[in-house]
Order: C-alpha cells, then sequence, then structure tokens
C-alpha cells in the first residue's frame, strides 16, 4: 500500500528518508504548502489586520477574513463569524469555562466530562466544578475503551449544565457518538462542548450536523502551526459568552468608566491577532481538502487495520481502546506486560520510529486502564506499511532485549 | 531525496540500535531492573520522599533509616522504566552503609556523568562502582530524568536527616 500524500510533500520527512514518523497524534508534519503560506503571508501582505487604513493592511485583514472561512468551511461551519481563533483546543477550553461557564454554572448544578478526556477539558471543567461549586461527575469506560452509554444516562438529569467530551480519544483512538451523546445531553438542558482535537485532521467533520454546542480543535494536529486552534460555537452559545480577554480589536467604543464590545468573531479575539497562522492552518485545511478528507478517512482505516493486526500478533502485547478499526482513528495505545513505555520509546527512536510514551495527557484514564503510561502510535496521510513494518521490528528488538530472565 | 544545503543532520539512527540501545540497556543496568536490590519498605525509616515526573507519570518513593551520620538502611518502590528502577537499586546499594556526606558526593557524582560529553577522570567517579554504566545516559536526553527522579528523591530523604 502507498501513501496517500507522498513524503516529498513534506520538508521534513523528505530530508528524512529513514525516520518512522508515527507521532502525529502529538503534532502533525507541516506540508511544504502549509510552510509556503507563511512565508507568503510574512513577504508579501504583512501589515497588522484591521488597523491601518492603507492597502497593505486591507489585504492582510483580506488574508485573515480568507483563512477564517477557509476554516469555517472545511469543519461544516456556515457561519465563519462564528469560528473563533484561539491558541489552540486548550486555550478553546479554558474560554467556554470561562466566559459561559462561570457565568451559567451554579452550586448545586452538576458538569460531566469522560473518563477519556484530555486534560485540557478534564482538568478545566473540574476547576470550573471547583470554582462553582458545582458537582464533578464523570462517565466511565466500557471494556473496550468506549463512552459508557448507559452510565451516561444514570448521570444526566436536570442539574448537568455542561457536558464535555472527545470527539475521538487522544489516548485510545475510540470514536465517539458524538450526535447520540449530544442529543442525550440536550434532552436534559445541558451544553455539549466536544473536543475535535484528533478528528479534524483524520475524519470528515461537519460540526452543525455533529449538533454540538461547541467544538475545539488545534491547528498544529492538521499541518497547520503551532499557537493556533479553533473555537467553534453555535451563536445561539456565542452571544451568551462573555469575553475573558480585553484590549484591543475586541472593543467597540471604550469610555473612561464603561466599554462596549466588538461583534463576533472580534469579541473574543482581543490584541493584533495571529493573522500569519491563521493564514498557515488555512494552507492545512486546504491540503486536506484537496485529499478528500473520506479519501484520509479510508487510507488511515486500512493503515489502522493493518497496525492492529501487526501488533497484536506480538508475544505479552496489550492493546487499549476498540479492537474494530472502524471504531477509532488512526491512533493505537499499547504496553508490553514486562517493558516500560519509555524504555521502549527509547529503543524506538534509536530504530528511527518515532511515538509517544507516557500518560497522554489523561492520568484518570490511565489509571483506569491500569498502566502507568503506554506507547502510542498514531497515523496520518504520509504513513504507510513501511513504518507499521519498522514499528514491529523495533518491538521486536524490545521485547528481545528485555526478555532475558523474569523481572520483578 | 537529497538533504537540502541548509538542512541539519537528517533525523535518524546515527549508528545501528543493536550498538546504540546496547550502550543504555547493558547487562549491569537491565540485572539491576530484573532483580532490583532494596526494593520494597523498610523498617525505622526517618524519611520517606515520593517523587514524580509529571512529564511521563513515574513514581518514585525512597525511604531511609539514619544511624547518626550514616545511612543505615534504604528502600524504593517505583512506578517506573529501567533505567530509573536500576538507577535506584544502584544508588541505594552503592550509599547504605556509607556517612551522608558520601551519599551527597555520590549523587553529585552520577549527575556529573549525565552531563559528561567525555568519559570524567576517575577521581571524579571513584564512589560509583556499577553506577559508572550510567554514563551511557548521556547520549540518551531524554532519559536524563529517569536518573535524575532518584537522585533527586534521595537528596531530599538526606536533608531530611
Amino acid at each position: 500500500m502507498m501513501s496517500l500524500a507522498p513524503r516529498s510533500d513534506f520538508p521534513l520527512l523528505a530530508e528524512s528518508p529513514a525516520l518512522h514518523y508515527l507521532d502525529s497524534a502529538a503534532t502533525a508534519q507541516k506540508p511544504r504548502r502549509v510552510l509556503d503560506a507563511l512565508q507568503h503571508f510574512y513577504a508579501h501582505d504583512n501589515a497588522n489586520p484591521h488597523r491601518g487604513a492603507y492597502a497593505l493592511s486591507a489585504r492582510a485583514t483580506e488574508r485573515y477574513h480568507d483563512a477564517r472561512t477557509t476554516i469555517a468551511r472545511f469543519i461544516g461551519a456556515s457561519d465563519a463569524d462564528c469560528t473563533l481563533f484561539v491558541r489552540g483546543t486548550t486555550e478553546a477550553m479554558n474560554l467556554v469555562a470561562y466566559g459561559w461557564g462561570d457565568a451559567n454554572v451554579r452550586a448545586g448544578d452538576a458538569i460531566i466530562v469522560s473518563a477519556m478526556d484530555h486534560h485540557a477539558s478534564f482538568v478545566t471543567f473540574q476547576q470550573l466544578a471547583r470554582r462553582t461549586g458545582a458537582e464533578f461527575r464523570i462517565v466511565e469506560l466500557s471494556a473496550d475503551g468506549q463512552i459508557d452509554l448507559a452510565h451516561f444516562a444514570t448521570l444526566l438529569d436536570s442539574r448537568v449544565k455542561l457536558v464535555a467530551f472527545p470527539h475521538v480519544s487522544n489516548a485510545l483512538g475510540t470514536i465517539n457518538p458524538v450526535v447520540e451523546l449530544t442529543a442525550m445531553a440536550h434532552a436534559v438542558g445541558a451544553i455539549v462542548v466536544c473536543d475535535g482535537a484528533q478528528a479534524v485532521p483524520h475524519l470528515p467533520v461537519d460540526v452543525e450536523a455533529l449538533g454540538v454546542d461547541a467544538y475545539a480543535f488545534s491547528g498544529h494536529k492538521v499541518g497547520g502551526p503551532m499557537g493556533i486552534g479553533v473555537l467553534w460555537g453555535t451563536r445561539a452559545l456565542l452571544e451568551h459568552l462573555s469575553p475573558w480577554q480585553f484590549g484591543g480589536d475586541m472593543i467597540e467604543v471604550v469610555g473612561d468608566q464603561h466599554t462596549t464590545f466588538n461583534t463576533l468573531p472580534h469579541r473574543f479575539e482581543a490584541g493584533t491577532p495571529n493573522a500569519a497562522d491563521a493564514v498557515g492552518l488555512a494552507a492545512a485545511c486546504d491540503y486536506l481538502s484537496a485529499l478528500g478528507m473520506d479519501v484520509v478517512r479510508a487510507h488511515e482505516l486500512t493503515l489502522t487495520a493493518h497496525l492492529l493486526e501487526a501488533i497484536a500478533a506480538l508475544d505479552g502485547i496489550r492493546i487499549f481502546g476498540p479492537m474494530d478499526p472502524a471504531a477509532r482513528s488512526g491512533v493505537v495505545s499499547f504496553a508490553f506486560d514486562d517493558v516500560h513505555a519509555h524504555d521502549l520509546a527509547t529503543i524506538l527512536d534509536e530504530h528511527g520510529v518515532c511515538v509517544r510514551a507516557g500518560h497522554h495527557c489523561a492520568q484518570p484514564l490511565m489509571r483506569r486502564l491500569g498502566v502507568p503510561a503506554t506507547a502510542r502510535a498514531s497515523v496520518w496521510v504520509h504513513s504507510t506499511v513501511d513504518d507499521v513494518a519498522a514499528l514491529v521490528a523495533a518491538l521486536q528488538h524490545a521485547r528481545t532485549l528485555f526478555a532475558d530472565g523474569a523481572v520483578r | 531525496m537529497a538533504p537540502s544545503a541548509d538542512s541539519p543532520v537528517p533525523l535518524s539512527a546515527t549508528q545501528p540500535p543493536e550498538i546504540g540501545v546496547a550502550s543504555l540497556y547493558q547487562e549491569i543496568i537491565l540485572s539491576h531492573y530484573r532483580a532490583p536490590k532494596h526494593k520494597g519498605e523498610i523498617r525505622g525509616a526517618n524519611a520517606t520522599i515520593e517523587h514524580s515526573n509529571p512529564l511521563c507519570g513515574d513514581v518514585l518513593a525512597v525511604q531511609i533509616a539514619f544511624d547518626h551520620t550514616r545511612i543505615a538502611d534504604a528502600g524504593f518502590s517505583a512506578r517506573a522504566c529501567s533505567i530509573t528502577q536500576a538507577t535506584a537499586s544502584m544508588v541505594l546499594s552503592r550509599i547504605i552503609g556509607g556517612t551522608l556526606d558520601d551519599a551527597r558526593i555520590v549523587l553529585h557524582q552520577v549527575e556529573s556523568l549525565l552531563d559528561a560529553m567525555t568519559p570524567l577522570p576517575e577521581a571524579d567517579t571513584a564512589l560509583l562502582g556499577d553506577l559508572r554504566a550510567l554514563a551511557s545516559v548521556a547520549r540518551f536526553p531524554a532519559r536524563k530524568a529517569c536518573v535524575r527522579l532518584v537522585t533527586g528523591a534521595v537528596r531530599e530523604a538526606l536533608d531530611a536527616a
């Protein structure tokens, strides 16, 4: 099987032919097209958007505006003004927690997150609960790493104001039934905040069809620059969201004692906007659109099925999450009985294989899995069966190295 | 595709994995990992210190029992990788029965190994014994924290004496 996208599309991969990058879930390698777009913005279009009454500033403003439109379209958002730029998923979650949560969640209310939430969501809403005196409820997972819908149903009542869960688990790869979970949450009047960081790079995403109230993702996992991400929200939600950062660009009229605020999306984008990175992220979306997100998903599904089968055949390995490739994205977490995840990652690194080893910013999940850490391999558009073969060979080497004698 | 003119060294193994990894996972380290010494609780501990590495989630607890200025006994428990567990086994083996001052010198010498680009003079590693095997960790920057998890916890336990 060939890769979907040639390595030559990615300057870093092109200069290191022996590198097997299986850590796209942590951050994606950057397509040349994205790097070119960044370079082009700074070399030809650079000025402060929304500021200068001169042609160059108008051009920078237009590039920034066009980027927002492109990105909104990529995630199925018909109203680009509801697509806010933030630093990443973490900031998006914090914006919802401070901008909506502090005003709408009170003592006696409840918040639900899942046991597979990333710390960006888990800790943010746990702390919202602590600030407001709300009850913090955690929906548990089934044995194969899916949200337990029956348990979720028992947690839902009229006290629940906010429900958060990931579209795709960063540590298990599980694709969650967002539409079903959202309908259940809406039935009790809660808003739904969905972490899409692991979904947007890998699956066709239509935020409006999902029905959620807020959806967040990070640009760098989509092949865009680090330091930019998106919070999309329904207009109904965003109009009840208070600004939490104040300054330039987000104001309408500033009086001595009182200020009125700008309209969406600017009200939430205080200070000089990160226009260049928005342009870079739009280029990443264009790159993926040209490949076709259905085609990206099909490629990853085939490769993930192969990856699961290849590593499941190794002795002493434990694979976490659903074993049905159709139920997961291209993320596979695993552990050997007797080789710690760090030792694995070091040995794999010497083979030129990059995987993540650790708790994946999901310590509550690691406790439930009963492991301190896992190793995680993740694929993307440039990944191939050769990458999987290199991983398997390196895992066999690790196994051999640690196999002599019993480890206490 | 050839690297471009301004590119750094390509990211790939600079030597065959059998050589590179073998220098880290020497038999002396693996044997301390497989059959660690002083693993488990001790009686009469004067200091119990638990440290964790927030980046990876590994946890190490060190206990030390003091007899005036000497270390009468020590033990560790860990949910950690081979390098951390082997380091704990070797460090405790080395410092039990010795003085607190000697133990501090051992910790200092171990940490010096991690930053040494070339082999250290004999005098600078005189107290180390098996611990000299950790010199190879210098080549694996991501793993230095695994050794420092041990030296940090032991130093804090010594300070509690």
